[in-house]
């Protein structure tokens, strides 16, 4: 039994502070998933608060047998966040305040200018891509899964990941190189 | 002059690297909503109950005013 089923399991028998070694196991992995598929660092806040909670409140419901608790899991951020763009295409977009946050603070004024400028229209030609794209590129980021576990969170077959995912490759660059972001 | 620009793969590494940050105090928060529903279960069902009770008693009264009304006006008619 690895580590986290035995956390699983714990969290089942009632003892719920079991579950914050489950939060710190994903927390990186689930931020970065959710950035890739191009949210704010707020939204991104929002919606992995909401998957944990989620997934603690409907942990009972977990099937070993079905899914990986990695998959089952990535699979509620990835139908929680495919509802927020849904909800968000609908609205007028605003500008991220905490994306300077993420430019390294040694750089100086001049670089931070200009990755802050990549950042923002890294996060617009990705909002170009369709959600099924943007879901399949945010999965093909994380080294951490395996071809079939991405494909099953995005729902789709191997091939179709893959066809996916060299669509929206090409799809980012094109948008970044006319945005004359990039080299 | 050479440009600046950073080439796709540079992209790709940030990209690989999440472009967000974990809040320092993410887990307490999620360790204080857990906690909260968790010790409060019982109030949250009260609270479900007690809204659904809330919306059938204001269903029924208000068919039975719709009623009354159709019931005031053929008795009004019957009458003559």
């Amino acid at each position: 039994m690895d580590d986290i089923t035995l956390q699983i399991q714990r969290v089942l028998d009632g003892d719920v502070d079991a579950f914050g070694s489950i939060v710190r196991h994903y927390q990186s992995r689930l931020f970065a998933f959710l950035g890739r598929m191009g949210l704010s660092q707020g939204h991104c806040e929002d919606i992995a608060q909401d998957t944990f909670v989620r997934a603690m409140r409907h942990l009972h419901r977990f099937d070993q047998r079905r899914a990986t608790f990695t998959t089952w899991l990535f699979t509620i951020a990835r139908n929680l966040a495919l509802s927020h763009i849904e909800r968000e295409a609908r609205r007028p977009t605003s500008a991220d305040p905490e994306l300077s946050t993420l430019i390294d603070p040694g750089a100086s004024p001049l670089q931070m200018a200009e990755h802050s400028e990549l950042l923002a229209q890294l996060r617009c030609c990705m909002s170009t891509l369709e959600p099924a794209d943007r879901t399949v590129l945010a999965l093909a980021y994380d080294q951490g899964f395996s071809s079939r576990e991405a494909a099953a969170i995005a729902q789709c077959s191997d091939a179709a990941f893959r066809t996916r995912l060299h669509r929206a490759r090409s799809k980012l660059k094109n948008c970044l190189e006319q945005a004359d972001a990039i080299e | 002059m050479q440009s600046n620009k950073p080439s796709f793969d540079e992209v790709e590494d940030w990209l690989r690297d999440g472009l967000v940050r974990v809040p320092d105090h993410f887990e307490q928060t999620v360790r204080s909503q857990i906690g909260i529903q968790s010790r409060h279960p019982l109030r949250h069902r009260l609270a479900g109950v007690l809204s659904w009770c809330g919306v059938c008693l204001g269903g029924c009264l208000g068919i039975s005013q719709v009623l009354r009304y159709v019931f005031g006006i053929w008795l009004a008619s019957a009458a003559g």
